[in-house]
């Protein structure tokens, strides 16, 4: 047991490292805001537009969903800090991590919404236009409110596990939890840094997973 | 010879049911009869590089003549990232420790570590465009190193005071990338690593040596203290029979300074100095 105290649990190991670890913590949190933001903002706004039915348009957005849904999350990270760099765009740590997780977040988002778009009736379509509602009028005030329910559950899912791959940023030099606490590790020789990391994913992650839980609740039982 | 790739997550979280487990017999963990595990980061040329048959370099072959020299069968090479070896080497998947390893006081508290075998010290690789004459070029740029070396210990402590900034990156390839894309000013690493990786590429030179009287030792687990001496023999007659200074001149292209602990035998076990150092004066049995 003395060796798990010493190895994981180690209390003068922790007390150096924890700033840098809590440093860690503020950019993870950061960047998985960021990310929750962009990713469904650009999602929905993608669904809304792929709504028109325009095919040109229409085309190139199922490009990008395909193309974001289907490449690693890591691959599309360090394409965007190694590669992008060559064509003259020099990004941040940051700025390249939340684009590329946010960027994959879109694709699964608009794909959600426009299959929760998709699944109303036809019914509810013809009859607002026979109340005289025009097409953004149905699709804003009838269609995407319900849509919008029915993507939720869904939606909080993905969303959680994509923002768990903000860890991945520590590939590109990004100071989040892991890369911070690795770095510790390696340093200490000593593996108690990933335990306190591994408790502050916790501490970020779980109350996501609650309050995600809450939401799929409240809203299910919406009027 | 056998070689895969683990994560330091992967060999972090074993450990723990390793230890839950509960350590097994001390011979155990290095049977006589079969290969002999080590781990190193592949990454760090010449010292371990992928090849087409597996990895390859000094530390490739160092490896090979101690188990050769040990009467062990055949060796076996894992792939680990830097910020992971210690994970593993903790968690047993490796014997001891393959990678250009420095020799610290903080790392020597947890690990038990052999004589020192090769000097180094600070290596500053920067485009061949820039120029760096001392540590005072540093202020306002941005240093690349490879997260959780001694590179990233030396940086940590002294970004304040030379006033820079410090990126981390997963391996020493990523970190010299980071100078090719300009997105660092140098890329810090052990002397030996830049001097290699400016010979093979045009873009880049080494900036700015620093040798500070730093020394590469292999690690091993606390309670390996036998094998511990038994492997430290063997690097002791390696350094007798010229076997390492016919080695980097083989990978490194030049000898050893004269004098360097490449070709010294320090009397007793461990590095001097440091925690884990025997004052027992013995004569290494050559065989």
């Amino acid at each position: 047991m003395d060796r798990i105290a010493d190895n994981y649990f180690n209390l003068s190991i922790l007390a150096r490292y924890y700033p840098a670890i809590l440093d860690g913590f503020r950019v993870t949190c950061l960047v998985a805001a960021l990310v929750i933001v962009v990713g469904l903002a650009l999602g929905l706004l993608l669904a809304v537009v792929r709504a028109f039915g325009l095919r040109a348009i229409n085309a190139a957005i199922t490009g990008w969903i395909d193309f974001f849904r289907t490449l690693p999350q890591l691959v599309v990270i360090v394409i965007i800090y190694f590669a992008l760099p060559y064509a003259g765009v020099t990004l941040s740590p940051f700025i390249a991590t939340v684009l590329a997780l946010g960027a994959v977040l879109s694709a699964f988002a608009a794909e959600i919404f426009t299959a929760a778009i998709r699944s109303i009736p036809r019914s509810q379509w013809d009859s607002a236009r026979a109340l005289g509602l025009g097409f953004l009028a149905t699709l804003f005030l009838v269609i995407l409110p319900q849509a919008i329910r029915i993507a939720i559950p869904l939606l909080t899912n993905r969303t959680i596990a994509i923002i768990k791959g903000t860890a991945l940023g520590s590939a590109v030099s990004l100071p989040e939890i892991l890369g911070s606490a690795q770095s510790a590790m390696a340093i200490a020789a000593n593996p108690s840094p990933l335990t306190l990391a591994a408790a502050l994913y916790l501490l970020l992650f779980l109350p996501l997973v609650i309050a995600s839980r809450f939401i799929e609740r409240r809203f299910a039982h919406a009027p | 010879m056998a070689y895969r790739r683990a994560s330091g997550l992967v060999g972090a979280a074993i450990g723990l049911a390793a230890a839950l487990a509960g350590a097994a017999a001390q011979d155990a963990d290095h049977p006589p009869d079969k290969p002999m595990v080590v781990g190193s980061d592949f990454g760090v040329a010449p010292w371990m590089v992928r090849g087409a048959g597996g990895p390859e370099g000094f530390g490739v072959e160092l490896m090979n003549e101690i188990a050769r020299r040990l009467k062990r069968p055949s060796i076996e090479i894992v792939d680990l990232n830097f910020s992971g070896l210690f994970a593993a080497l903790f968690a047993k998947r490796i014997e001891f420790t393959a990678n250009p390893l420095n020799i610290t006081a903080e790392r020597a508290e947890r690990m038990l570590y052999t004589e020192p075998f090769f000097a180094t010290g600070n290596g500053f690789i920067v485009r061949t465009a820039d120029s760096m004459s001392g540590f005072e070029d540093l202020k306002g740029k941005a240093l690349a190193v490879n997260r959780g070396t001694i590179s990233d210990t030396w940086a940590t402590a002294n970004a304040e005071k030379y006033g820079f900034e410090v990126q981390r990156y997963d391996n020493f390839p990523d970190s010299v990338q980071a100078v090719l894309t300009r997105r660092a000013f140098t890329a810090l690493n052990e002397i030996p690593t830049t001097v290699y990786a400016a010979s093979q590429n045009k873009a880049i030179k080494v900036g700015f040596k620093d040798y500070n009287g730093r020394n590469f030792g292999i690690a091993f687990r606390p309670e390996s203290h036998d094998y511990r001496n038994q492997v430290e023999e063997a690097i002791e007659c390696m350094k007798l029979d010229g076997t390492l200074a016919r080695l980097h001149v083989k990978w490194y292209g030049a000898p050893a300074d004269a004098g360097s602990s490449l070709t010294v035998v320090y009397p007793g076990y461990g590095p001097p100095g440091f925690k884990g150092f025997e004052d027992l004066p013995h004569t290494p049995r050559c065989g």
